[in-house]
C-alpha cells in the first residue's frame, strides 16, 4: 500500500491532465475559441517578464563570482596557530578589531560573559616595556559559494576595561538569510558536478561553504599576573 | 472547381496560420499555469540552514523548476487535445489532407514549445523580482553567469523537453483517437507500470532519468530527444492516417 501512497503525486497529476483534457474539449467545442484577449494577455506577461529581466540585471545584487573564488587552503587556522604560540606570525589583515586600554596595575581580572552565539576562544600573551592592554580580534573570512564573502554578519564581542577588570561580552550569533537562484535543470544537465543534479539538492551547497575562525588575543604588559572567571588557555 | 495544385508548404502554412489565430487560448492556459508555478515556486525549491562559529545561516533556493515541469505538462495537453475530433475538425475548413493537417500541428506543436519554454525561463526572473521586493533582511545571492555556449545549450535543452513532451502528449493522443478506451486504459497501465517497476526497484522513471538526463553530452542528448519526438510524431502520423476521412 505504501508503494502507491508513493506514486501519489505522479497519480494527482495523471488526474489533473485528465480534467485539464476534458475541459479543453469542451472549450473547443464552445466555439469561442478565437481572439485576441489570449494573445494581448501573452504580450502583458512577456513585457512584464522582460521588465523583471531588466530589473534582474540592474539591481545590485551580490553574485557568485567564479573568477574571484577565494583560496581558502591559504587562509590561516587561527586556532591551530594559537595553540601553537605562533599568533604574531600571522598577517595583520586578520586582526579586525583592536582595543587598547591602559593599565598601571600588577594583577588584571578577566571576566568573561557568554552571549547567544558560540563562545570566541581567548589566549593570552605578553608585551614588554609597555603600560598598555592590547586586546585583538582575529578573524578568518566566512564564505559561503566559494566566493561570497558574508564575514560582516558576525557579531563583534564587547571589551572593556573597569579598574582592575578586563569583562569581555561575548556576541549573540550573526544571521543571515540568503536567497539563492539557481539555473533550471535543463541548463543544469550540461554543467559539470553536483550542479548537474535534476533534484537539487540545498545540502550540496553546504559543502563548499567556509566558516573561518575567530580569537581573541589578549596581550598584558609582562608584569601583570592574570586572573581569569574561565580556564586559562 | 480549381485546377490549381496548392504546393505542401502553402497548404500547412495556412493551417498554421489558422491554428496560430484560432487556438489563442492555449496561451491563456500557459499564463495561468506559470502564474500558479510561480506562486509554488515562492516557497523555493530547496532550504536549508545550519550554524558554526557564531553565524546561523539560512539559505533558500529558487528556481523556475515548477514552471518548467508545468510548461511541459501544458504542452503536453495542448498536443493530446490537437488530436482531439474537435480540433481535427476544424482543419477541414480548408483544402487539406492529414499529412499536412498532421504537419501543420507539429509546426504548431514547435512554436508553442518555443514560446512556452522562453517564458519559462524568463519567469525566473520575474520569481526573483517577486521575491526581492516581498522580503526583508534578506540577502540575495545570484549564482554565477554562465558561459555564452551553457546559454545556448540550455535554452535548446529547455525547448526540445518542451516539445518532447508534446510528441508523447500528440503519441497518446492518437492511440486515444484509435478507441477512446485508450483513454481510460493508458493511464492506468501508466500508473500499473509505475507502481509494478517501483516493486522489482527497476524505477521507469529512474530509467529515463538516466537515458535523457544524466546524459551530459550535448550532442548525444539533442539525438536522442530529436529521435525519439521524431519517432512519436512519425507512429501519430501513421496512426492517424488510419482514421477514416472526417469521422
Amino acid at each position: 500500500m505504501h508503494i502507491i501512497f508513493g506514486f501519489m503525486p505522479i497519480i494527482i497529476v495523471v488526474a489533473l491532465v485528465i480534467i485539464a483534457v476534458f475541459i479543453g474539449l469542451k472549450v473547443g467545442r464552445s466555439k469561442k475559441t478565437r481572439g485576441n484577449k489570449s494573445l494581448y494577455l501573452l504580450v502583458g506577461y512577456g513585457f512584464l517578464l522582460v521588465l523583471s529581466t531588466i530589473l534582474y540585471y540592474l539591481l545590485p545584487v551580490a553574485a557568485e563570482d567564479p573568477t574571484q573564488k577565494i583560496d581558502v587552503t591559504q587562509i590561516p587556522n587561527l586556532s591551530m596557530e594559537a595553540y601553537e604560540g605562533k599568533l604574531a606570525n600571522v598577517d595583520e589583515k586578520y586582526i579586525t578589531q583592536k582595543w587598547t586600554f591602559p593599565f598601571e596595575g600588577n594583577q588584571l581580572n578577566i571576566e568573561e560573559y557568554w552571549g547567544n552565539g558560540d563562545v570566541i576562544d581567548v589566549y593570552y600573551g605578553t608585551r614588554k616595556n609597555t603600560n598598555e592592554i592590547e586586546v585583538l580580534l582575529y578573524e578568518t573570512p566566512l564564505i559561503i559559494g566559494e566566493s561570497f564573502d558574508a564575514s560582516e554578519i558576525r557579531i563583534a564581542p564587547k571589551v572593556s576595561l573597569e579598574d582592575d577588570r578586563l569583562l569581555i561580552q561575548h556576541p549573540d550569533a550573526g544571521n543571515i538569510q540568503l536567497s539563492q537562484f539557481k539555473n533550471e535543470f535543463p541548463f543544469r544537465q550540461f554543467l559539470k558536478g553536483s550542479k548537474g543534479d535534476l533534484f537539487y539538492s540545498a545540502d550540496l551547497d553546504w559543502d563548499s561553504d567556509y566558516y573561518g575562525d575567530r580569537v581573541i588575543y589578549i596581550r598584558v604588559p609582562a608584569r601583570v599576573q592574570l586572573e581569569s572567571n574561565v580556564d586559562e588557555q | 472547381m480549381s485546377f490549381a495544385t496548392p504546393k505542401l508548404i502553402d497548404i500547412v502554412k495556412k493551417q498554421f496560420l489558422f491554428k496560430w489565430k484560432g487556438y489563442r487560448p492555449f496561451f491563456t492556459n500557459l499564463v495561468i499555469l506559470q502564474a500558479i508555478a510561480i506562486i509554488f515556486s515562492l516557497g523555493g525549491i530547496g532550504s536549508s540552514s545550519h550554524g558554526r562559529e557564531g553565524v546561523n545561516v539560512s539559505e533558500s533556493i529558487y528556481s523556475a523548476d515548477f514552471v518548467l515541469a508545468f510548461t511541459m505538462l501544458w504542452a503536453f495537453i495542448v498536443a493530446i487535445l490537437l488530436t482531439s475530433k474537435a480540433y481535427r475538425e476544424a482543419d477541414f475548413v480548408f483544402i487539406t489532407n492529414r499529412f499536412t493537417a498532421q504537419l501543420a500541428n507539429v509546426a504548431f506543436l514547435f512554436t508553442i514549445s518555443v514560446i512556452g519554454a522562453i517564458t519559462a525561463i524568463l519567469s525566473r526572473n520575474l520569481l526573483w523580482m517577486i521575491t526581492y521586493f516581498s522580503s526583508d533582511n534578506i540577502t540575495f545571492v545570484k549564482e554565477a553567469a554562465l558561459h555564452p555556449s551553457e546559454y545556448v545549450m540550455g535554452g535548446i535543452a529547455t525547448i526540445l523537453y518542451v516539445f518532447l513532451f508534446s510528441a508523447v502528449g500528440y503519441l497518446l493522443g492518437s492511440i486515444v483517437q484509435m478507441n477512446k478506451m485508450f483513454a481510460f486504459i493508458l493511464p492506468v497501465v501508466f500508473i500499473a507500470l509505475l507502481i509494478l517497476f517501483g516493486m522489482q526497484e527497476q524505477y521507469l522513471l529512474l530509467w529515463l532519468h538516466e537515458f535523457y538526463y544524466q546524459e551530459d553530452s550535448f550532442i548525444w542528448w539533442f539525438v536522442k530527444t530529436g529521435f525519439t519526438a521524431t519517432a512519436f510524431f512519425i507512429a501519430s502520423f501513421y496512426l492517424l492516417n488510419r482514421q477514416e476521412v472526417s469521422k
